[in-house]
């Protein structure tokens, strides 16, 4: 078996490193997901809501508005978290990427004595 | 006798990291493997004992942060808006109550301790901002930390591998 070089240590560190990113990143995915979706649903209920003054919560309070305000304001942080998400996403793509090509280095070297899977 | 295992490193926490076993021959005759693999243990244990202390505060500190932030959201609503308000306040778990809010200058900022203070719009949101940016660094800092740990563990499990698989090399070898 190939003997382990300070090289392949540094690149299993950084596997190692990127799989708990990975981890993190996707449940940030997941909650940026969510709190977006939350915000689309919300707008489809202005939409078809026939109340002239509505609710919408501001840090802990509710705040009353007019539905127009509600729409605007409400439009203006789905934006936000659009592209909060599209950036968390993108990280997420990079960093498996990056594992994977690692991936290949570290089996081409070491093949089944190395493993790089989830238990 | 203790074996030079981990080293001053250039962490800003001076959290000293581990050595990479470059030669595990040479190393295990000269050390033992048996002492080796007993230091290398207590040092991995010592990491992940720091590690679980770090992902604690991590967590005390992502859950600060949207508090820090909902302040300032509010904080940045009550500027912009300039009228008198009605809004709907949370009393206790599961009591809400209507509250009229005059139009005002100042709010006051819940400072911890029991003591609450009144500051001017644009003092607020300075506070809040500092707070926010104080969190945001520790946080950063904390990651920092937590990844360098990680390193570390990484190269302490793959030192006690082929520390380990050379053993029984040997045990092998002098079966023979």
């Amino acid at each position: 078996m190939a003997d382990v070089l300070w090289e392949d240590q540094q690149r299993i560190n950084r596997f190692s490193y990127l799989n708990m990113r990975s981890k993190e990143i996707d449940l940030d995915c997941k909650t940026k997901e969510e709190k977006f979706n939350a915000l689309q649903d919300a707008l489809d209920e202005l939409e078809l809501s026939m109340e002239g003054s509505v609710r919408v919560m501001i840090g802990e309070c509710l705040i009353q508005c007019t539905e127009e305000e509600a729409i605007e304001r409400l439009e203006k942080v789905k934006d936000q978290k659009r592209h909060d998400l599209e950036s968390t996403r993108a990280q997420l793509e990079e960093v498996q990427k990056e594992m994977l090509a690692l991936k290949s280095y570290l089996y081409a070297r070491f093949g089944t004595n190395i493993n790089l899977e989830e238990d | 006798m203790s074996i030079p295992l981990s080293q001053p490193s250039s962490n800003p926490r001076k959290i000293p990291s581990v050595i990479f076993i470059e030669n595990v021959p040479e190393f295990s005759s000269q050390y033992g493997v048996e002492s080796i693999l007993n230091q290398l243990n207590e040092l991995y244990s010592k990491y992940k004992f720091m590690e679980a202390q770090l992902l604690r505060s991590k967590q005390v500190l992502t859950a600060k942060l949207p508090d820090i932030t909902n302040a300032l959201e509010t904080v940045n609503y009550l500027v912009s808006a300039d009228k008198d308000l009605v809004l709907d306040f949370q009393l206790s778990d599961a009591l809400w109550t209507k509250a009229e809010v005059p139009r005002s200058n100042t709010v006051a900022l819940w400072l911890g301790a029991n003591v609450m203070l009144e500051y001017s719009h644009e003092e607020a949101k300075e506070l809040l901002e500092k707070n926010l940016s104080g969190a945001q660094t520790a946080l950063d800092s904390t990651n920092e930390d937590l990844k360098f740990l990680k390193e570390q563990i990484t190269v302490c499990e793959v030192n006690v591998s082929r520390v380990y698989n050379y053993s029984v090399y040997l045990r092998q070898h002098q079966a023979k």
